[in-house]
């Protein structure tokens, strides 16, 4: 095969505020006409510069190609004089981003957008013929009424929609290459699983090579001919997906596929996890860059850097991979993706307990009321929790996914109470906090805490983090000085912070660890429920592994009872006793944990399943797509609200919503005719 | 759209009916006795004070003032001159051309010096020119005008003798006190203009533009500037505040007969009820201008459109 | 994205040794622009505290040989028509203007962002209230309202600092207010909340001191804005008439020798500008210290 794309021994550079600093070192690597490649690796690893370098994007950051080449057609785009590049641009190559939602230009038309694409590039092409081929684009990338959308502006459409629009003008100029960045990251795993379906469908139909950057294996897996991991700014390993998937030949590899948590991780086995984090670019480790994390770490390690090195036709970067495939180690989610076909069904613990209930939602609805304003048009509510019940018992972690706009997180804060319901109450204890007077609430707060998704945001910049952690305890008129400080300290050893971190500031600390923090400062109090709202979704895949362990381990040592909200469906798994599944307000299903993803009995569950991305190539068979984005829950559909992206709906649907019955021991399904 | 207008409309009557009570207190409520600052006492007998207390009305209670006062403005009637009893509508009217004609020009100077200089220094951002033009338009907003109006006058009147120093009639008198006002608004739209030319820089779709092969001119000026300039709109209200209350300080400098001598005249003969009348005046202009600059804003915007029209796809 | 930002940070950490030559003039110019400016302004606050060790004449001297002397050795700045030395008088000066810019931005800035704080923290009615009231104060220019205030007060040196204070108050309630909100909706105050923390404890100990550090950016170049409003309503004569006259009134009083002593106005402008210029020139270094864009975690 001839390549499209060779990168060769590529550096690049950027000028900051204090120096340069080298974010990418020699990397290497090519693109056959045809082929997909995929650059993984976590934040920080340097792949979204190598994707924008390749089009030269990081000039205009004060980023420069401080030496390699980088040849797309043979012609070498690191020494091409500017008027030549923009002329590449778009044309031979094109590129689409992370987030839809800002990367189209606000104050101009889509239509706008794409046919100035076209004409760029085309001079000759008139504005009438550009329109059509717009037009024909939008179609393709499934957009249904393509000239409406065309007049819309960005801003009116959903980000489902907008990726498909920035795929479509990506398209419009017939690029050989098409560079991915994170391409599905924002948006939502059904929507996810849509676009990475077109990606591949196009991919054929346009005959172009493909670059994917993610930070997600299990996207790789599903669409990567081949893969090509980086850390730190070099490439360590690449192969074959396969390959590269049955036997990792780099220990960073090995451990970053270990640490993902799959549909068949072993709930009562702790997750893998790779001590520490990666360095930053001003300050890397001498040697080989991973050393400190790795469990295969020598002398040699410590002071020589591994060149990348081949292995019969693919390469790894390590002093020690001989040792790696004599051990023959193979990651566990292999074997147990071998296993799982065969285990019987486990018999559902947690649904033979007695009904010792902490917590109970008893018919919760949220509405936010908009157009309340004298001269609005529109009146109207966004319903954001639809006539919630639930009850969740002592000493269990109660799962809760759903995708954005399903009301999850509203139904956390309502649950604590930071809200209050539009109607329905919430009995902590069998007390109803709703009834409580504001001091009683305050008090009673010692029992509930809560954990956030961003841990950048969710503590006070200007505090020192021994009186972040020691907040609650003052609130709560615990002890004094000195006392508490032994009280945060022992917390901070606790949650795996060193005692130093005591008088640091958080902006000191990475994203885990400040995670690590939020969570010191949660179980402060020893409180009996813990609400952990996407407390994971926001960090590197290596670090994630390392946060999940630290809350089941807390939660056995201080029995607690765990609400964990997340959109990602395999953390859910792992964590959770029992899952309930929220689609646009409602809880359409709610079964013990094991049991929904075997025996999924809504269409909405089924889909939701089918959606994640596997990290194993083997098993990638064709997703259960489904079409159509959540609608607005402002103006929810009549009836089962799932009725309008539903393949089993039918006319009763629309009539009549169906309530929560039992299938099932502990499992209930909102919908009038569920599969399996 | 036309529900925008009536809206913004209907606010502006609420809000200039508000300035009208604002300006009546400022003169009436706060400390201080406005008889005895328009007079000196020293020179008038008790009675006259009590005469002159009458005349104006402030020897009735507080809300019959009020209601006294907003009912002739009501009627278009915005008091009387202390010193000569005219009338002070007609007056400012007379004399709105020579404030109308230095704060339109003046406007002119600010934008298009402003805009130019603002997008060069956010193109050439840390580069030589970019500094040079940011030291200048600090200067533009620290000088006091009265002050870089005299420094002017000095060079081009007195040193050089290119334009007259005073007057308001014919165009050479005006460009001097253009050229003062102006300055002090370039100064202020290039730092506008700069920050958030800078900041729509910044902005991922300026990567995704570039990423289609567009000239790096298509770029700056088709997308970001149009970006950059509709959050500027706003401050074409706020600049003609400037402008207007500027003109207060320029017309003295210049002895030129506009609405901002009135008042300054108004403040040396203590000639309180002008001082209001010119004060409500201005107010009632700014709060047009700012709504006429809210529609056009409302207009411009695609994000600001939509709030207007159907919610149905704005969720999501 | 999640890249460029750790590209940004990373050089927090550690200092390459090597320096890009294009991003040299930036940091030298900025360097030297704010320890000028900062020079500037602590020189002026030495001449309105202590004139007398700096000035070489009394301001009131005045000699009927030395009038209207141009800029020499022995009189820098010149004298003026009653023979007194430029220089001095503008270092005596000092004092009242100064205090117009400190004081009225102390009373603007507190009154203004406790208004604002208010406002966003109780919302609903008081905060309608409250905003509708600053919209129509701001209806009017800040200058025409400062000296429609002034001349309602009568002169008095108080009197001018009021009007100053009152014109610049709807600036700071408005960002106090847009600070308070968003500092309001960060996780970390429902964080602090969902402990248990009370309100008003919330309230103070961390929403009031995230939202603070634009107003100080804004008290900063305010002291400039309301100087130049300051020594604007001295110029047109609102101020009061005293032996010393402040640089407002300096310049005015000098116009009317404009043709045949330039540097009685020239110089009072000058100063006027050189410290109107600095504490912009140290608002915009501030700002930029400040910014959370700019120093990211």
């Amino acid at each position: 095969m001839s390549q499209l794309l060779e990168i060769d021994r590529v550096s690049i550079r950027f000028a900051t505020g204090r120096g340069d600093l080298q974010v990418v070192s020699d990397v290497s690597f090519s693109i056959a006409a045809g082929e997909t490649v995929c650059l993984a690796g976590e934040s920080g690893s340097g792949k979204t510069v190598v994707s924008k370098a390749v089009m030269r994007l990081i000039d205009d950051e004060n980023g420069k190609i401080s030496s390699g080449s980088i040849k797309l057609n043979g012609t070498d785009i690191a020494a091409l004089p500017r008027q030549e590049l923009r002329s590449i641009r778009g044309k031979k190559a094109a590129m689409i981003f992370q987030e839809p939602m800002t990367a189209f230009d606000p104050v101009f038309t889509i239509g706008r957008q794409i046919t100035e694409t076209i004409r760029r590039h085309d001079r000759r092409i008139t504005p009438n013929e550009a329109h059509q081929r717009a037009v024909e684009m939008l179609r393709r990338v499934g957009i249904s009424e393509p000239e409406q959308r065309l007049k819309q502006y960005p801003g009116e459409l959903s980000g489902g929609m907008l990726q498909r629009a920035m795929i479509a003008m990506a398209l419009s100029c017939r690029p050989e290459l098409l560079i991915a960045d994170e391409p599905t990251t924002a948006l939502d795993v059904t929507i996810q699983a849509q676009i990475l379906q077109l990606l591949q469908e196009l991919k054929n139909e346009f005959n172009m090579s493909i670059l994917l950057i993610t930070h997600d294996l299990g996207v790789a897996a599903k669409i990567a001919d081949r893969i090509v991991v980086m850390y730190a700014g070099q490439v360590i390993e690449q192969a074959s997906t396969a390959e590269l998937f049955a036997r990792p030949h780099h220990p960073y590899t090995q451990g970053l596929l270990q640490s993902i948590t799959t549909m068949d991780s072993d709930r009562s086995q702790r997750l893998f996890a790779i001590p520490g984090s990666i360095p930053g670019h001003a300050d890397l480790p001498d040697g080989c860059r991973f050393h400190p994390r790795c469990p295969y770490v020598s002398e040699k390690c410590r002071s020589e850097a591994p060149p990348l090195k081949d292995w019969g036709g693919r390469q790894a970067a390590c002093w020690h991979t001989d040792r790696l495939i004599a051990r023959g180690e193979r990651p566990p989610a292999f074997e147990a993706a071998a296993a799982a076909s065969s285990t019987p069904e486990p018999a559902d613990a947690s649904a033979g307990l007695p009904d010792d209930v902490l917590i109970e939602l008893r018919r919760v609805t949220k509405h936010y009321p908009f157009g309340r304003s004298v001269f609005s048009r529109k009146k109207g509510a966004v319903q954001a929790v639809e006539d919630v019940s639930l009850a969740i018992r002592r000493g269990e972690t109660f799962g809760l996914v759903g995708e954005s706009g399903s009301g999850k997180s509203t139904l956390g804060r309502v649950l604590l109470h930071l809200e209050r319901p539009t109607s329905g109450s919430v009995l902590f204890e069998g007390r109803e906090l709703g009834a409580l007077s504001p001091a009683k609430l305050r008090e009673e707060r010692k029992h509930m805490q809560m954990i956030f998704q961003d841990p950048y945001g969710s503590v006070d910049p200007r505090w020192k983090i021994g009186d972040i952690v020691g907040e609650p305890l003052s609130v709560h008129g615990r002890a004094g000085a000195r006392e508490k400080k032994e009280a945060v300290l022992e917390l901070l050893s606790l949650v795996g912070l060193s005692p130093a971190a005591y008088d640091r500031y958080p902006h000191e600390f990475s994203g885990g660890q400040r995670q690590r923090i939020a969570i010191a400062r949660a179980v402060a109090l020893r409180p009996k429920f813990l609400l952990a709202d996407e407390a994971v979704s926001a960090l590197d895949v290596s670090v994630q592994a390392q946060i999940v362990n630290l809350l089941s381990d807390l939660q056995r040592r201080l029995n607690l009872t765990i609400l964990f909200i997340g959109h990602g469906l395999n953390v859910v798994r792992y964590v959770s006793d029992r899952i309930g599944v929220m689609y646009l307000g409602k809880l359409v299903e709610i079964a013990p944990g094991e049991r929904l993803f075997r025996r999924p009995a809504h269409h909405y569950t089924r889909a939701l399943i089918a959606s994640i991305p596997t990290p194993v190539p083997e098993r990638q068979q064709d997703l259960g797509v489904i079409h159509g984005e959540i609608p607005s829950p402002a103006h929810p559909p009549s009836g089962c609200r799932f009725r309008t992206r539903c393949p089993a709906a039918t006319a009763r649907c629309a009539l009549e919503p169906p309530e929560l019955r039992e299938i099932g021991p502990g499992h209930f399904v909102a919908c009038h005719d569920p599969a399996g | 759209m036309a529900k925008v207008i009536a809206v913004r409309l209907l606010s502006c009557l609420a809000v200039v009916a508000g300035s009208s009570v604002l300006v009546f207190c400022i003169l009436y409520v706060l400390p201080g006795d406005v008889v005895m600052n328009m007079i000196d006492p020293s020179s008038m007998s008790p009675e006259a004070i009590a005469n002159l207390r009458h005349e104006l009305g402030v020897d009735r209670p507080f809300y019959e003032q009020f209601l006294h006062y907003f009912r002739e403005v009501l009627r278009g009637d915005f008091g009387k001159s202390l010193v000569n009893s005219e009338p002070v509508l007609p007056k400012i009217f007379a004399h709105l051309p020579a404030t109308l004609e230095l704060a339109i020009s003046a406007s002119f100077v600010s934008l298009t010096v402003g805009l130019a200089l603002g997008v060069l220094s956010a193109v050439h951002r840390n580069k030589p020119i970019d500094i040079a033009v940011r030291i200048v338009a600090l200067f533009g907003i620290s000088m006091p005008t009265f002050w870089s109006g005299i420094l002017l006058i000095l060079i081009f009147s007195v040193f050089l003798g290119w334009f007259p120093a005073m007057g308001s009639n014919g165009w050479n008198t005006l460009v001097l006190p253009a050229l003062t006002l102006g300055m002090l608004g370039a100064g202020f739209i290039v730092r506008m203009v700069r920050n958030s030319m800078l900041e729509v820089l910044g902005e991922p779709f300026i990567t995704t533009l570039r990423a289609k092969g567009l000239a790096e001119r298509a770029v700056l000026y088709r997308h970001a500037l149009r970006n950059a300039l509709i959050p500027g709109v706003t401050m074409m209200g706020i600049l003609a505040g400037e402008m207007l209350a500027g003109t207060v300080v320029i017309e003295t400098v210049f002895s030129r007969q506009g609405i901002g001598r009135i008042i300054a005249d108004a403040i040396m003969a203590k000639d309180l009820p002008v001082v209001q009348g010119v004060v409500l005046f201005t107010a009632i202009v700014y709060v047009i201008v700012n709504a006429l600059v809210d529609i056009s804003y409302a207009y411009i915007d695609p994000r600001i459109r939509r709030l207007h029209n159907d919610r149905r796809s704005g969720w999501a | 994205m999640r890249e460029a930002a750790s590209v940004k940070t990373a050089w927090r950490t550690k200092r390459t040794p090597t320096t890009l030559q294009r991003t040299v003039p930036k940091i030298v110019v900025a360097r030297w622009m704010s320890l000028t400016a900062g020079a500037v302004v602590l020189f002026l606050i030495a001449c309105a505290l202590v004139p007398q060790w700096i000035a070489p004449y009394s301001p009131t001297d005045m000699q009927a040989d030395r009038i209207l002397l141009p800029p020499g050795s022995a009189y820098w700045l010149g004298t003026d028509y009653f023979g007194r030395d430029v220089f001095s008088l503008i270092v005596y000066g000092a004092r009242e203007s100064l205090f117009i810019g400190f004081a009225s931005v102390l009373v603007g800035g507190v009154s203004g962002a406790l208004l604002g704080a208010l406002s966003g923290y109780l919302g609903g009615w008081v905060d309608s209230v409250l905003m509708r009231i600053v919209d129509v104060i701001m209806t009017i220019p800040g200058v025409l309202l400062a000296l429609a205030v002034a001349a309602g007060l009568g002169p008095g040196l108080w009197n001018i600092v009021l009007a100053v204070a009152i014109a610049s108050l709807p600036n700071y309630a408005r960002i106090m207010r847009g600070q308070i909100l968003s500092v309001k909706s960060r996780p970390f105050i429902t964080a602090s909340r969902s402990i248990g923390a009370s309100e008003l404890s919330v309230f103070v100990k961390h929403v009031l001191p995230n939202s603070l550090s634009p107003l100080l950016v804004m008290a900063c170049i305010g002291v400039g804005t309301s100087i130049l409003t300051g020594s604007g309503l001295s110029f047109l004569g609102l101020g009061v008439l005293k032996e010393i006259p402040d640089w407002g009134a300096l310049l005015s009083q000098g116009r009317g020798y404009l043709t045949v002593a330039w540097w009685i106005c020239t110089f009072p402008g000058m100063a006027i500008t050189l410290f109107v210029l600095s504490v912009n020139v140290i608002g915009d270094e501030l700002r930029d210290a400040l910014d959370p864009r700019k120093r990211r975690e």
